[in-house]
């Protein structure tokens, strides 16, 4: 039986989802899967929100429709919070929400009144600040999201991801190092609730 | 909407203030750090979208002045923050501002319309150096100094 | 850096089709492109895609349809590519200038000023002696549409990559196919790709196709705008040495740059010739049907994938079929499934080469007998208050071929019932029910969900035939095309 996950991404023009859709895409793609990896795309510019989305499979995708119902959201950028019904639009009441955020889930949940979902936070940015001194919060939740995902291997696809950056970044080994440690301190900081 | 029919000059703060949602202003001495701006679900739309019988032909945009419903305050990751006692008046931000975002009264500059700054920093840019009546602050910095201000 | 100096030598004298067609040039003594007859030929005009050897995700990269375009520009090396930026083309030729920049190609880059100018100037390059490529979409293909026409008069095969996006007004970036389909009748070759990696190898195709000798006429190759231009997929590349060695080098005629034997190009020709000339062109479409099939089953031998005119799914038994361009090709074989699921006979057709247009083929496909109704799905509006690009073509084929076909065939339709010389001939070929919808105008989405809405309609006509035979019962549907699916009423 073929399983197709679907994901979106929530960001902010400049943060890098669209980047964090086709590195994900990439990696999985050398894990083995079948993927697509795709932005949305509207009146661009640093700061509007964007999304951008990833299909997994483990056999050809037919499908070029886009994603309403996905399994899996990604929120990179916790403001965009505010606009929980853009952000939660199509997810299933037991459908993943990640979220980049230092709040632990249950003061999400509080503020922002959300009820349904397995919902997962991580302070990616604040790993990314102290790591890589920037806020780039697209590679540690990468991490988050393959502990949150179940349907990858994470040493396959973390060795994948690492084989890209090292290509993307060839002979800047500690911009590489700095991104494979956020994305290992986010897997493992990720929490649920 | 009578009031999107009126020039952006013409309107008093007050009146564009209650429209898009301000509350109160000048918490920190100086400072407008009035920020209550809509949030609109609808990626800014304010109405359901229409069929093809109930638009206007070729795609006209039938009222004017109707971007004023698109709220874009929120892809702002810095915010201008002006200082009414070190302002001359030279309205240079206002010509210059992109989002016609400055708020004018009497001739005079009243503040920030937050709901539709994007954060260029284009008015901080053009104000004299030696003036500096506007300053750049970063959103989260904002949320800080808000709490702060009310101890919460 | 100087075009290259065209390689083969060329004769005095203006050649005619048929010199051009016998003629050994040593490039095309090299390649092993005689034709094996008719019958191996219609053998495979009808090819599933990637059926002989489907690349895993360990044999792909991971690309945009952009990105791929551009790497087989990179292998194939033209000798000049003139290109203007427009969304959402422009990453084709960024990345392709890039390679420029980096002296990874032998490329003459010419930047102008207007997509009328890119026209302008490959033309230019390929009489004078150059393999030329370059990228478009929209507003620039109809800046450029002039030029369009004449690079097919002057028979220059030139390759475009042309990036399907909606033409204003009201302006809009996003997919659909009313830009190709507005220089259909341009006299370019239209082939459209369903993902990134059909745009890789049909970019390569392309070069093999154009400069053929019987053809020599320009190629388009499109992409879905966004959907297959942005989007990131698995593809599996050809080494650069295969590919080069499939195209094989240049062999320009009547080369402006060949001072030894001068020639005038682009006259005007009076009312006593022209007829003439544009005859010529018909005839090499019609040559590129054959070449078109050969080229796609040599690509299969060397690399595994095989293509044609058509892409077939579930056709064998089905009932009810839709015909798509594109991308939603792919999302229709979601639908077919789906429908199949339910019980229904359904199957779908992919039309991968719209010109020339594969009509026998078609009716092979769709006017067996055993096809009972056909969606046609349209992604572009011919605004004739009567039927959609594709949907003309295909009714057109299945009619023609349908009414020639068998004694007294005619359409499966109570409202056509024959009449004339035919009346007394009993039907004994039925020709499908046709259904027109256009959608995804502007890039409006279509989903599984709104095809199984057209199989429901397809299989709701179906049974309203079987129930009873003509006239038409009152109350079941009437279907007046074409029909708009997705718009809000």
């Amino acid at each position: 039986m073929t399983k197709l996950t679907e994901i979106r991404w929530h960001g902010r023009g400049g943060q890098g989802a669209k980047t964090a859709a086709l590195l994900f895409g990439d990696a999985l793609l050398g894990t083995g899967f079948y993927m697509q990896a795709f932005p949305e795309y509207g009146p661009e510019r640093m700061g509007a929100p964007v999304k951008a989305y990833n299909r997994v499979s483990d056999a050809p995708i037919n499908l070029h429709s886009g994603i309403d119902k996905p399994d899996v959201v990604v929120v990179l950028d916790a403001s965009l919070m505010k606009r929980l019904t853009d952000v939660t639009e199509g997810l299933p009441d037991d459908g993943v929400l990640l979220v980049n955020s230092p709040d632990p889930p249950a003061k999400v949940r509080q503020e922002t009144g959300l009820q349904k979902y397995r919902l997962y936070t991580v302070d990616a940015s604040g790993i990314s600040q102290e790591i890589m001194g920037s806020n780039h919060p697209n590679t540690p939740m990468l991490g988050a999201l393959m502990r949150v995902a179940d349907f990858v291997d994470y040493g396959e696809v973390k060795a994948s991801i690492r084989k890209k950056l090292a290509k993307k970044f060839h002979g800047r080994d500690q911009i590489v190092e700095g991104n494979m440690a956020a994305v290992e301190r986010a897997y493992q900081e990720v929490c649920g609730g | 909407m009578s009031e999107a029919k009126q020039g952006k000059q013409g309107m008093t703060g007050g009146s564009v203030r209650k429209r898009v949602g301000m509350r109160g202003s000048g918490r920190a001495p100086g400072l407008d750090m009035t920020g209550e701006r809509g949030v609109p679900e609808n990626n800014g739309r304010m109405e359901p979208r229409r069929g093809w019988r109930d638009m206007p032909v070729g795609g006209a945009i039938s009222a004017a002045g109707s971007a004023i419903e698109y709220q874009t305050g929120d892809w702002r990751s810095i915010r201008p923050l002006h200082s009414k006692e070190r302002c001359i008046n030279c309205l240079m931000c206002w010509v210059y501002c992109p989002d016609a975002a400055i708020m004018l009264k009497d001739g005079k500059v009243e503040g920030i319309d937050y709901a539709h700054c994007k954060g260029c920093g284009i008015c901080a840019k053009e104000c004299p150096q030696k003036v500096h009546a506007i300053e750049m602050v970063p959103e989260g910095r904002i949320k800080a100094m808000e709490e702060d201000h009310h101890g919460s | 850096m100087a075009a290259k100096a065209p390689k083969a030598a060329v004769t005095k004298t203006p050649k005619s089709i048929k010199e051009i067609n016998s003629a050994k040039t040593k490039a095309m003594a090299t390649k092993p492109t005689a034709p094996k007859g008719k019958a191996a030929a219609s053998k495979a005009i009808v090819t599933k895609s990637m059926a002989t050897k489907a690349p895993t995700p360990a044999e792909m990269v991971a690309r945009t349809g952009n990105e791929v375009m551009a790497e087989a520009m990179r292998q194939i090396n033209p000798d000049v590519v003139a290109a203007y930026p427009i969304t959402p083309a422009t990453e084709i030729v960024q990345i392709f200038a890039g390679f420029v920049a980096d002296g990874l190609v032998d490329t003459e880059f010419v930047t102008v000023e207007s997509e009328h100018s890119a026209m302008s100037a490959c033309i230019g390059a390929s009489q004078a002696g150059s393999r030329v490529m370059t990228a478009t979409s929209s507003q620039g293909l109809a800046l450029m549409a002039e030029m369009v026409y004449i690079a097919a008069g002057l028979r220059l095969p030139i390759v475009m990559a042309e990036v399907n996006r909606a033409l204003s007004a009201p302006l809009n970036i996003h997919c659909d196919h009313s830009d190709t389909m507005m220089v259909r009748d341009a006299g370019w070759i239209q082939i459209f790709s369903e993902n990134a990696q059909e745009a890789y190898d049909n970019m390569i195709q392309a070069v093999r196709i154009a400069e053929n000798s019987s053809v020599r006429l320009p190629v388009m190759v499109t992409t879905d705008g966004f959907i297959i231009s942005h989007g990131m997929e698995g593809v599996s590349l050809i080494p650069d040495k295969a590919v080069q060695d499939f195209i094989g080098p240049f062999s320009p005629v009547y080369p402006l740059l060949d001072v030894d034997n001068p020639v005038t190009i682009g006259p005007i020709m009076f009312t006593d010739y022209y007829f003439e000339s544009r005859r010529q062109v018909a005839e090499a479409m019609k040559n590129a049907h054959r070449v078109i099939a050969e080229v796609g089953a040599e690509f299969g031998r060397q690399f595994g994938r095989s293509y044609g005119y058509l892409d077939t799914y579930r056709m064998e038994d089905a009932e009810v079929a839709v015909v798509a361009l594109g991308s939603t090709a792919g999302t229709a074989r979601a639908a077919v499934d789906n429908m199949r699921s339910a019980g229904i006979k359904a199957g779908s057709v992919k039309v991968r080469v719209y010109r020339p247009f594969p009509a026998k083929e078609v009716f092979a496909t769709l006017g067996n007998g055993r096809v009972k109704a056909v969606a046609v799905l349209d992604r572009s509006d011919a605004l004739n208050n009567h039927a959609a690009p594709l949907c003309m073509d295909v009714t057109t084929a299945l009619y023609q071929a349908g009414v020639g076909a068998g004694a007294g065939s005619r359409p499966n339709s109570s409202t056509n019932a024959p009449s004339g010389a035919n009346a007394h001939v009993p039907p004994s070929i039925a020709l499908p029910h046709i259904l027109n919808y256009i959608y995804g105008l502007g890039g409006r989405d279509i989903k599984p969900a709104d095809i199984e809405k057209v199989f429901a309609d397809l299989h709701q006509v179906v049974q309203g035939q079987a129930a009873s035979q003509p006239p038409t019962p009152p109350g079941m549907p009437q279907y007046e095309n074409p029909m708009y699916l997705g718009v809000r009423e």
